[in-house]
């Protein structure tokens, strides 16, 4: 048996050998590609309010004053409602919700929202709630918590009293030639609507534990709620052959709560989901294109007794939703997802899609500031479209609407028909931020009143949120 | 010095910069090779992290930390040159280390052998939580402040890539099972 001492004498002397100096060649190429490589400037905001100097800041503190003051004189004295956008669609059919602005004494005063995909990169932005001053909240973000690699901030999320805001950063670890993109164990970061240095919120995330998501605060603010992935070990220790067991690790997927206090993190467990097997010593799917079974997008409700999210459950292989467009089942246990709500302790886990949505997708859930309706994506029929030449492959035809329903199931209220809404929030003012192909949209509970938000890039805008706002939305697309 | 020559490589001074990357050049080359125990994949390591560390330099928000900041870089170049070297595991060949290798009592032939196949197995962030640890000589919450990882996340893979070391000198120790049981 090897003890610690004789281990780390022998690491010692073992990295002790080994190349001492950098060749000058190898320099002199750096040195070479250096004089044909631009620097990249981090955008400055010259507006932002951290970097100016005293005079500027007293100068914008009372133009601020001033025009606060003029817009609540105007708000006062005509409550005019927002022009009405081309889209998205409000239904016709849908009866006025009961969430008003009166059940929320906070006005928001700005949103978050992230710009970009996956593939492209993403962005968190921050914008007024009219949509003007759109700018991205923390410029050279990528670089400065992963250099040189980069990564993505994910599901923006505030505190009830709009002073602090949660991300989830996806680090990136380069690109696999096989799967693409590549992304390191998600974290959670801290920061404000100034854009102050990240804070990074420990969660001890250690292994097994490969990775902590979509992160929102609890009413109070002393709490987080998580979606916590972790590797369980295989089902058997040697592989069954037609037994449909396999010898590997998997995935499992659940919430956990983080007192930010004290760092203890309690988990869930009622809420576990498992995920297709993994290959053996890899974090990548055993069965090709199988994968993405997990819980997403907790959020705590404004009384902070329970938790509404969303898990992906497989289809009912039998439904018309599971069916390709020549009438076969897809070839791998593809996720649909339902909501669900459990206690803020884990007990009394239930499901609330209700029968009609049943075998779609219901995603990106969130309580109306009065906790009296949850509002949520549901996409409809997801059903993977076969690529003819290319294999196996599927393209996966989303269609998403927003409806409202309350928390037991019942009263389902369609909010927008145009079939590209998605990423839905309620604002503390008890109107719905929709995330759809033509920008950012907000409108009253019952889809009234859209009116585009148009912050700059328009395109590829998701996860709107508002601050304060009463529950936060997050992560729910896989891009 | 360093501060100074950071802050005018932040503005563009290409002769500032290329002095700290003859500074620091060899402590990244040793760092680098010694994570991917090939000089060549470390050259390309190093050659990756100076540049990225010019292009990036502008974003470095405290000059002071300039050199912890290059060290991240270095590794997470290392993490990408290790993903584009496809044989981690696949076709170990026992090689001694490159460069000198001079005789040395604390460890034997056989020792580096099992040492150097099982670091070979090793994932690159536990190559790398190794050498900055037994290397550098640093404990877990510092290379956390200089990885950017929480110091729980350094210390479990510290446990486990040393637990893996020692599996491997350990399974070199054990008798081979052959045919009839018996042991070789």
């Amino acid at each position: 048996m090897t003890d610690q001492r004789d281990l780390d004498r022998l690491l010692g002397a073992f990295f002790a050998e080994g190349t001492d100096e950098l060749a000058d060649r190898v320099l002199n190429a750096a040195l070479e590609e250096i004089d044909k490589t631009p620097q990249r400037q981090p955008a400055r905001v010259p507006w932002r309010f951290s970097t100016m100097n005293t005079f500027a800041r007293v100068a914008a503190a009372a133009v601020l004053a001033l025009v606060a003051v003029g817009a609540t004189l105007y708000l006062v004295g005509l409550r005019q409602p927002p022009a009405v956008g081309s889209s998205p669609t409000p239904s016709a059919s849908a009866p006025v919700a009961s969430t008003t602005s009166s059940a929320v004494p906070s006005v928001a005063r700005e949103f978050a929202y992230i710009v970009g995909d996956s593939r492209t990169g993403q962005q968190l932005w921050i914008a007024n709630m009219d949509g003007t001053g759109a700018h991205e909240l923390i410029p050279g973000l990528a670089q400065e918590l992963n250099p040189g690699l980069g990564g993505n901030p994910q599901a923006p999320a505030w505190s009830s009293d709009g002073t602090r805001l949660v991300f989830t950063w996806a680090p990136s670890v380069g690109d696999d030639p096989v799967l693409g993109p590549m992304f390191g164990a998600a974290r959670f970061y801290l920061t404000d609507a100034s854009g102050k240095a990240p804070q990074l919120v420990d969660t001890g995330c250690v292994a097994p534990c490969v990775g902590d998501t979509d992160p929102a605060f609890s009413r109070d603010g002393t709490h987080l709620v998580f979606v916590r992935t972790k590797l369980v070990p295989p089902e058997s220790s040697s592989p069954e052959p037609g037994s449909g067991k396999v010898n590997s690790d998997r995935d499992a997927s659940y919430l956990a709560t983080i007192d930010l206090a004290s760092g203890r993190v309690t988990e869930l467990p009622s809420t576990t989901v498992l995920d297709c097997p993994l290959f053996p010593g890899q974090h990548a799917p055993l069965i090709g294109n199988c994968g993405g079974f997990a819980d997403h997008d907790p959020r705590w409700s404004p009384d902070g007794t329970q938790i509404v999210f969303t898990q992906d459950v497989p289809y009912d292989i039998n439904g018309p939703a599971s069916r390709d467009i020549n009438g076969m089942p897809p070839p791998r246990p593809f996720p649909g997802a339902s909501l669900f709500v459990v206690d803020a302790d884990g007990q009394n886990l239930h499901q609330i899609s209700p029968d009609v949505v049943k075998d779609t997708c219901c995603r990106s859930a969130d309580w109306s500031p009065d906790g009296t309706q949850i509002v949520f994506e549901r996409t409809t029929p997801p059903a993977p479209i076969l690529n003819p030449g290319k294999g196996t492959g599927y393209t996966v035809v989303f269609i998403a609407d927003v409806y409202t329903v309350r928390p037991d199931g019942t009263d389902l209220v369609r909010v927008t028909s145009d079939a590209n809404s998605m990423d839905p929030s309620w604002s503390a003012d008890g109107r719905i931020f929709v995330s759809s192909a033509t920008g950012l949209w907000i409108m009253d509970a019952d889809g009234s009143n859209a009116t585009q938000l148009s912050p700059p890039p328009l395109l590829m805008a998701h996860w709107p949120i508002s601050a304060p706002a009463a529950a936060m939305t997050a992560d729910n697309l896989n891009p | 010095m360093d501060r100074d020559l950071v802050e005018r490589a932040q503005r563009g001074d290409r002769d500032a910069f290329a002095i700290l990357a003859r500074t620091h050049g060899d402590r990244l080359m040793r760092i680098a090779q010694r994570i991917l125990r090939d000089v060549g994949r470390a050259e390309d390591a190093v050659q990756q992290t100076l540049v990225i560390a010019w292009r990036e330099l502008p974003s470095l928000r405290d000059p002071a930390r300039f050199e912890a900041w290059l060290q991240r870089l270095l590794v997470n170049a290392s993490y990408a040159e290790a993903r584009r070297w496809r044989s981690w595991s696949a076709n170990i060949r026992v090689l001694p280390v490159d460069g000198p290798a001079g005789p040395d009592e604390a460890m034997s032939v056989d020792d580096r052998d099992r040492l150097e196949r099982g670091f070979r197995r090793l994932p690159p962030d536990q190559r790398a939580i190794l050498v900055f640890t037994h290397y550098l000589g640093l404990a877990p919450a510092e290379i956390a402040d200089r990885l950017g990882i929480p110091v729980g996340t350094a210390r479990s893979r510290l446990h486990y890539a040393h637990r893996a070391m020692r599996a491997a000198i350990e399974a070199d120790e054990r008798p081979v099972a052959v045919a009839g049981g018996r042991p070789q």
